[in-house]
């Protein structure tokens, strides 16, 4: 089992260097086999290693890495059957992605680099969901965020992708700091990082309530900043700007959702801070509303997708929140399929119409039917239709919060449901109904290695939720191994039937604004005008948030300068010698502190080493001086003791 | 046993395959030529199994001339690694001509023979042999370039120098000899006073002053005094401030080869000399007056701000290593200066790492060099675009000198700080992280140009196949034991144990 996690994690790694070290030589199609190869040996190894955790083979394997004094510092794997679901939905997603992307990418000039790019993220994140530790977890966590940084930067030519990728570097940035003074808190507090000790030892009551209760919210920011819940999910739809293909493996799939798997993971420290629970619980309740509803009112369809996404994830974080571990994680799993192939329909669209904007698409349908079909079924599955998967995850996270109560969470969870199947069928008879569009006139399907891991995902789409349909499967917590507290586990009719209702009430309504257009949807938006401007303008986040941060920080700048003016008028006023002396400070504040640290370090080295160079003349006699010199110095050092 | 055949073993090997190497090229120089780098291999590995074969509890023999302990089998396998690398870089290697000479090999395989002598070695005239052997045959090999004049000049230059350090070392070893009436390291230690005390906890500290002898009558004085003269000696084999000039002449002008064996294995013999001298006379040195220690640490700090400092303003790659090897240097001693088990065993887990990731980087060079046919910074412009694999190599290795993890050269130094640490000698540990940062800028001036400058020149050859396999292991090496030290922390660890002095 270990060698399998192993290989797991080294042949994508392996893959990166290949692709790094001669990508650029190998040329177009060449370059990718290696990195595509080894994603294939992941997923191979990835399958076995699920099928071992669910016959038993699984464990918590530690080895000391290496040992000073009483410290030994851990590194391992915890390889149950959580870890092998997760490594499994990773490893398909991104194997699948790494074909489709030689497609999509076909004639980029950076093809080697992007799959290189692509390997070490797989690696990362296979790492993350397989380290039994935090330490671990977190550099694989650190590692995964610097790729994703790489990735939406891709095209850095242009300077929306590289300030993208440059938001979400420092917007994510914010809660791995909250994380990290976590992961500190906890090891001053139990002196390790070890997955099964840590929660051990706070099940057994060993530390104080309002240190774990610290230690979850901590842990939390982590996620959010990640998992891009409110106030930190600005930088997820600006994300977009990378290639399509990134931002269904990355911004989807897999990394968006690590926030929720390390909230899962770390689940006792938050069922014994039920305080910290209530709070990821609104979190997420707020988020899944407010970004479905941002949802309805875009024109791009990969940004429809990206706030789908975060409401999505607010989904399931609702329900971790809601004490449902095995529907938060049923609810990932089942996304990370549907949203996947949302992403690639989504980008096989863009791919044959050079556009991102809905409303120059239209009648796809007919052209591209793969591609439409595929993509409908996977709106069908995010919207909750039975018996598509989303169905059975999105159930069970109802009926979690129906259980746990407050009138909140259930509007939100419920209402949620409603806009998510509107905007996504929105999304679709704007897109693939009525008459072509400008750019969709020229459109063509996809060519196969687009569509083949679309419909392979498509399968998993349909039948992924299959293993939750109660009476008949044993239920997604025997799958991922989930000790399930006394949740019942059954279908309860109220939601079952409310939801579908809704969902229905969405497609609905979208079919008939949309498609059989009873109304002018341009009307609606006048009527309703102050409540589009607010969705529009995406409730100000980044507008205040560029306010206070970047604005502010240019105030800020203004008010010294106008100090600094005002200085020197008083000097024009007399006081001359104090602003002399002012500005004599400050230039050598700014010379010797700020420039000086730097360059007079290289300075003074680079002069000792000419100076010191000359000593080295060449001629052995001088050397023999030098020896000689040396001997004497000890014979004095002799002499000194007498 | 005193006529034990057995612990000879890995002696007699290395010197029975440099006769057999000799001899076969006499019969026939193409074939020996052909099979003598694989050969040397051969012969490496035969020694390094003898060694490991010889794993057991110290034993002396020979009439306490020789003793074999772990603490030699780990040297001795770090020398065999060392002599089957180097064989392996040196395959048609274009500044020895090109084609192999079997007696080039031979000789790598005497100096290896000379330097597994020194690590056995308990008896001072056996060990002033071992090391005048050793520094005789490198001489010749540093000199060994016909025709080129830098060669030439190099050999002659190390020759003087060495010359010259020795017979002060041999002054220091007649003085002790004088005081003691002994050549055997044993007898030595129990003639001269000495203070027991115990290494583990401090304490029972007493002063033991031996009966007969001349010792008895003699003040501390002269055994600091024979010790200094000898650390002249010593200090010149692993090249440590101020007994370091001939390291960049010497390295610059050698076949690059020969460097790595200089910088590597010959700089470890001197550290197992050392090491063995220090753990053995220990009661002794510990009488110098204010604490023998800081003299090591005067020497130690030197070498490492001087490798660094002067390392940064050279412009030949090779020089550049030469002076960060002095820089190493400095650093290894301080594992000694920290004067714990800990200490003792960090020397030995940074003389292993150093050697993996040294060799590495002068076969790198090697390898560079043999193929555009420089050895100066400006021929190494846009090499990360000419040879991408190469490039990434080099600056792994240096990456690893410079100590940043996850590669190998981050533990080297983390366990001597550590060690350090413990002993509460935080201005050493300070200055030596501040030596560490400021090589670091040593390294990135090899590696700025390497991926930020504009390729020019064309190759003048293909590297050998041998060459990329001495490559690999290295990078191996430094990879996976940076990763995972645990193991030679336990091995430094059961060589030194032996050894520490007990009451």
């Amino acid at each position: 089992m270990v060698w399998l996690a192993s290989i797991i994690i080294i042949a994508p790694l392996l893959g990166f260097l290949i692709a790094i070290l001669w990508g650029k030589r190998m040329g177009e199609p060449k370059a990718a086999i290696a990195p595509v190869a080894a994603l294939g040996v992941s997923f191979g190894a990835a399958i076995a290693l699920f099928a071992g955790t669910l016959l038993g083979y699984g464990g918590d394997f530690s080895y000391t890495w290496f040992r000073v004094g009483d410290f030994a510092l851990q590194v391992g794997f915890l390889l149950d059957r959580f870890a092998g679901v997760m490594a499994l939905v990773v490893a398909t997603v991104s194997f699948m992605i790494h074909i489709y992307s030689t497609g999509y990418m076909a004639g980029d000039k950076l093809y080697g680099r992007y799959f290189a790019y692509l390997n070490l993220f797989s690696a990362a994140m296979l790492g993350l969901v397989l380290a039994n530790n935090f330490l671990q977890a977190f550099i694989f966590w650190e590692l995964v965020g610097l790729t994703s940084y790489l990735l939406i930067g891709f095209w850095f030519e242009k300077p929306e992708a590289a300030n993208a990728g440059m938001k979400a570097f420092i917007t994510t940035r914010l809660g791995d700091v909250g994380l990290l003074v976590g992961i500190i808190l906890i090891f001053t507090l139990t002196g390790t990082f070890h997955f099964g000790t840590i929660f051990g030892l706070i099940e057994y009551g060993a530390l104080a309530p309002a240190m774990v209760t610290a230690i979850a919210i901590l842990i939390f920011a982590g996620a959010v900043g990640k998992s891009a819940q409110i106030p930190l999910h600005v930088w997820l739809p600006d994300a977009m700007e990378g290639p399509t293909p990134v931002s269904a493996l990355i911004h989807a799939a897999t990394m968006v959702a690590a926030g929720v798997y390390l909230v899962a993971r770390s689940f006792p420290i938050f069922v014994a801070a039920a305080g910290a629970s209530e709070v990821v619980a609104y979190v997420g309740a707020t988020t899944a509303l407010m970004a479905a509803t941002i949802a309805v009112v875009q024109i791009d369809i990969k940004r429809v997708l990206a706030y789908s996404t975060i409401s999505q994830l607010g989904y399931m974080m609702l329900a971790l929140g809601c004490g449902s571990q095995a529907a938060g994680i049923f609810h990932l799993y089942t996304h990370a399929f549907f949203k996947a192939l949302l992403f690639l329909g989504a980008g096989a669209v863009i791919h044959a119409c050079h556009t991102n904007d809905m409303r120059e698409m239209g009648g796809l349908g007919r052209r591209m039917k793969w591609t439409a079909a595929t993509f409908i079924l996977a709106a069908l599955a995010l919207a909750g239709v039975p018996p598509f998967s989303g169905f059975f995850s999105k159930d069970e996270i109802l009926v979690a919060v129906v259980d746990h109560g407050g009138w909140y969470l259930a509007f939100a969870a419920f209402f949620t449901v409603f806009l998510t199947a509107f905007y996504m069928f929105r999304a679709i008879f704007i897109t693939f109904g009525g008459k072509a569009g400008e750019k969709a006139e020229r459109a063509r399907e996809a060519p196969w290695n687009m569509l083949g891991p679309m419909v392979f995902l498509c399968v998993f789409a349909v039948v992924a939720g299959w293993i939750g349909i109660p009476g008949v499967t044993k239920g997604f917590a025997w799958l991922a191994g989930f000790d399930v507290h006394g949740e019942h586990y059954g279908i309860n009719v109220g939601a079952a039937g409310a939801s579908l209702a809704l969902a229905a009430g969405g497609i609905g309504l979208a079919w008939a604004l949309y498609r059989l257009k009873v109304y002018p949807v341009e009307k609606i938006y006048r009527t309703f005008r102050p409540v589009a401007v607010v969705l529009e303008r995406k409730y100000f986040f980044d507008d205040v948030y560029g306010f206070l941060f970047v604005k502010g920080t240019v105030f800020f700048a203004r008010l010294w300068g106008l100090f600094d003016n005002y200085v020197i008028d008083g000097a024009v006023n007399g006081t001359a010698r104090l602003t002399v002396l002012l500005s004599k400070f400050k230039g050598w504040f700014d010379l010797a502190v700020v420039d000086g640290a730097v360059n007079f370090t290289g300075w003074i080295t680079q002069a000792f080493g000419k100076t010191f160079r000359r000593v080295q003349t060449g001629y052995v006699q001088e050397y023999l001086i030098v020896l000689v010199c040396g001997v004497i110095a000890i014979l004095v050092a002799v002499l000194v003791i007498l | 046993m005193e006529y034990d055949w057995l612990s000879l073993l890995p002696h007699l090997i290395l010197a029975g395959g440099a006769v057999v190497l000799v001899a076969a090229g006499a019969a026939s120089r193409r074939f020996a030529g052909a099979v003598a780098p694989y050969f040397t291999v051969a012969v490496a590995a035969a020694t390094a199994a003898a060694a490991l074969m010889l794993w057991r509890e110290p034993a002396s023999s020979w009439f306490g001339a020789l003793t074999v302990d772990p603490f030699f089998v780990i040297f001795a396998v770090i020398f065999a690694a060392t002599l089957a690398l180097v064989a392996l870089l040196s395959a048609r290697y274009a500044p020895l001509d090109g084609s192999d000479r079997p007696e080039y090999y031979a000789l790598l395989i005497m100096v290896t023979c000379a330097v597994t002598f020194m690590a056995s070695a308990t008896n001072l005239v056996l060990i002033y042999v071992a090391i005048e052997f050793s520094s005789i045959l490198s001489y010749i090999l540093v000199g060994y370039v016909r025709g080129d004049r830098l060669s030439g000049e190099a050999g002659l230059k190390y020759f003087l120098y060495g010359a010259v350090a020795s017979a002060v070392m041999l002054l220091g070893f007649g003085l002790l000899y004088a005081m003691t009436g002994a050549t055997d390291l044993a007898a030595v230690a129990a003639n001269l006073p000495h203070m027991g005390r115990s290494f583990e906890t401090w304490g029972y500290v007493t002063v033991v002053t031996p009966s007969g002898g001349a010792a008895a009558t003699l003040s501390p004085v002269f055994i600091f005094l024979a010790f200094g003269l000898i650390l002249v000696g010593l200090g010149y084999k692993i090249s440590a401030v101020p007994f370091h000039m001939w390291a960049p002449d010497a390295y610059q002008g050698a076949p690059t080869p020969v460097a790595a064996f200089l910088s590597v294995a010959s700089k470890a013999s001197g550290f197992a000399v050392i090491l063995r001298l220090v753990l053995t006379l220990h009661g002794a040195l510990d009488l110098v007056y204010g604490g023998w220690t800081k003299y090591l640490a005067a020497l130690a700090v030197a070498s490492m701000v001087f490798g660094v400092v002067v390392g940064i303003v050279q412009t030949d790659v090779r020089r550049l290593l030469a002076y960060s090897s002095i820089a190493h240097a400095g650093f290894a001693l301080l594992g000694i200066v920290a004067d714990t088990q800990l200490g003792f065993a960090s020397v030995i887990v940074y003389l292993v790492l150093y050697a993996a990731m040294n060799i590495g980087a002068f076969g790198t060079v090697a390898v560079i060099g043999h193929v555009t046919g420089g050895y100066d910074l400006k021929d190494y412009a846009g090499m990360g675009r000419r040879h991408p694999v190469l490039a990434a190599a080099l600056a792994v290795f240096l990456l690893a000198l410079a100590g940043i993890p996850p590669l190998s050269g981050f533990f080297a130094k983390f366990y001597v700080l550590a060690a350090l640490i413990d002993r509460d000698y935080i201005f050493l540990a300070v200055v030596a992280i501040l030596a560490s940062v400021v090589a670091l800028f040593l390294y990135a001036r090899v590696i700025k140009p390497m991926y930020f400058g504009k390729a020019e020149g064309e190759d003048v050859r293909r590297f050998s196949p041998a060459a990329a396999v001495a490559l690999v292991i290295c990078f191996l090496f430094t990879l996976l034991l940076g990763v995972w030290p645990q193991l030679l922390v336990a091995w430094a660890k059961a060589a030194i144990i032996p050894l520490l002095p007990r009451i």
